[in-house]
């Protein structure tokens, strides 16, 4: 009985002498200036003017080139809605603009702003001249979200997205075509900077 | 194309989180940006504000004194029956109100000149239209609010008045959309309210180590 007692004793002051001996661990913070995040993604848009649910192809890159601040550009592909008779029949949206960021160690939130652009075409074009034609029509939008990094190569990020449009051009229809965007996924982030 | 879009990705590389080098004062500052504008009102029956995008780039000539270089592309309903699109193109001058250079937020008194084409059309009937080439003089105020040594979001409001003949639409009662030209309109214009982000690359006249 003796000798069990000495045995287990000895197991666990050696347990404890490893775990001196081990390496402090160490924090790996990934989320400083030099910092590039991008993704693509399937995204769903519900219209706020008309009662439709689109769908985007969404892909974005982030160049982070302060320690709170960062270039954002954007491209929304549209694949299909809910509707059988959808508002728009083909519609890309690019954005390019600056975030502004709040973090602490890995995890990050930002709120951004964003001039851009859609080219797209209606399904119900009402001019009746100008039977689907392509319109290039300006837009902004305005974005929030959070990104949490889990490894120096990709991320979880959840970004809801306004997008204000005006289609111009369209008689007899409401032409407010806004949309509250939702994307969510894994991004691919490298440090540009050591 | 292929050359400009692989421009626009580069040019936040330039100097991304390097401190701004500049020589002596912030005389030869070039700055970068994009913008958001809305056309508040329109001149004719139908005053229908209107939205654009356009971009622009500042070389600045001293602490006080910027200059600003855009372009924009404006479009604007008319009603329910056309469309109006103007293209800006030019310049103008910044006096910063605040003699400190490197305020959080930076007033400027801004003025200057355009040239524009302006196209109405009808949207059934697309024969039925009026364009105009002209120049333009811009006044009004804004304010840089500085996000970082290099990064500023600006807020301006000015007032664009053309001065070659006057074009606007006039949406009768029957629906009916009439276009006219007059000459010599001095005051005919748009206010307009732009929203800019600009990036600050490097300084032109600074050596660059």
């Amino acid at each position: 009985m003796g000798k069990t007692k000495v045995i287990v004793l000895i197991a666990l002051v050696s347990s404890v002498m490893v775990r001196a001996q081990e390496e402090p661990i160490q924090e790996k913070y990934y989320v400083r200036p030099g910092l590039i995040t991008s993704t693509a993604t399937i995204s769903p848009s519900i219209m706020l003017n008309r009662n439709q649910i689109n769908y985007y192809v969404t892909g974005f890159w982030q160049i982070r080139f302060h320690k709170n601040l960062t270039f954002r550009g954007e491209g929304h592909y549209l694949t299909g809605g809910n509707k059988d008779i959808p508002y728009f029949r083909n519609n890309f949206r690019g954005h390019f603009g600056v975030e502004l960021h709040k973090s602490v160690k890995n995890f990050d939130s930002y709120i951004g702003f964003m001039p851009g652009f859609s080219v797209l075409q209606l399904t119900e074009d009402r001019s009746l001249a100008d039977e689907q034609m392509t319109r290039f029509v300006p837009t902004f939008s305005a974005n929030i979200g959070v990104t949490y990094y889990v490894w120096k190569y990709f991320n979880f990020f959840a970004n809801f997205t306004y997008l204000n449009t005006t289609v111009r051009g369209v008689t007899q229809t409401y032409n407010r075509a806004d949309e509250i965007m939702l994307s969510a996924g894994i991004g691919f982030n490298i440090n540009a900077k050591r | 194309m292929k050359l400009l879009l692989t421009a626009l990705l580069l040019i936040p590389w330039i100097g991304y989180s390097q401190p701004l080098k500049i020589k002596k004062n912030q005389s030869g500052l070039f700055s970068w940006g994009v913008r958001t504008t809305i056309s508040a009102f329109n001149d004719g029956s139908a005053k229908n504000p209107g939205m654009g995008v356009g971009g622009q780039f500042r070389i600045q000539a001293s602490n006080r004194l910027n200059t600003e270089w855009f372009f924009d592309y404006i479009t604007s309903p008319i009603d329910d029956v056309g469309t109006r699109v103007d293209y800006h193109i030019g310049w103008s001058a910044m006096y910063y109100i605040l003699k400190n250079p490197t305020p959080k937020v930076r007033p400027y008194i801004i003025a200057g000149h355009c040239f524009d084409y302006s196209q109405l059309k009808e949207t059934r009937n697309p024969s039925n239209k009026m364009e105009r080439g002209s120049s333009a003089v811009q006044a009004g105020m804004g304010t840089h609010f500085n996000l970082s040594e290099r990064l500023d979001i600006s807020l301006t409001a000015q007032y664009m008045m053309h001065l070659g003949k006057d074009i606007h639409a006039h949406v009768h009662e029957n629906g009916e959309l009439e276009f006219e030209k007059h000459k010599g309109s001095l005051l005919e214009g748009h206010l307009l309210i732009h929203v800019g982000i600009n990036y600050k690359i490097v300084d032109l006249w600074g050596k660059q180590k």
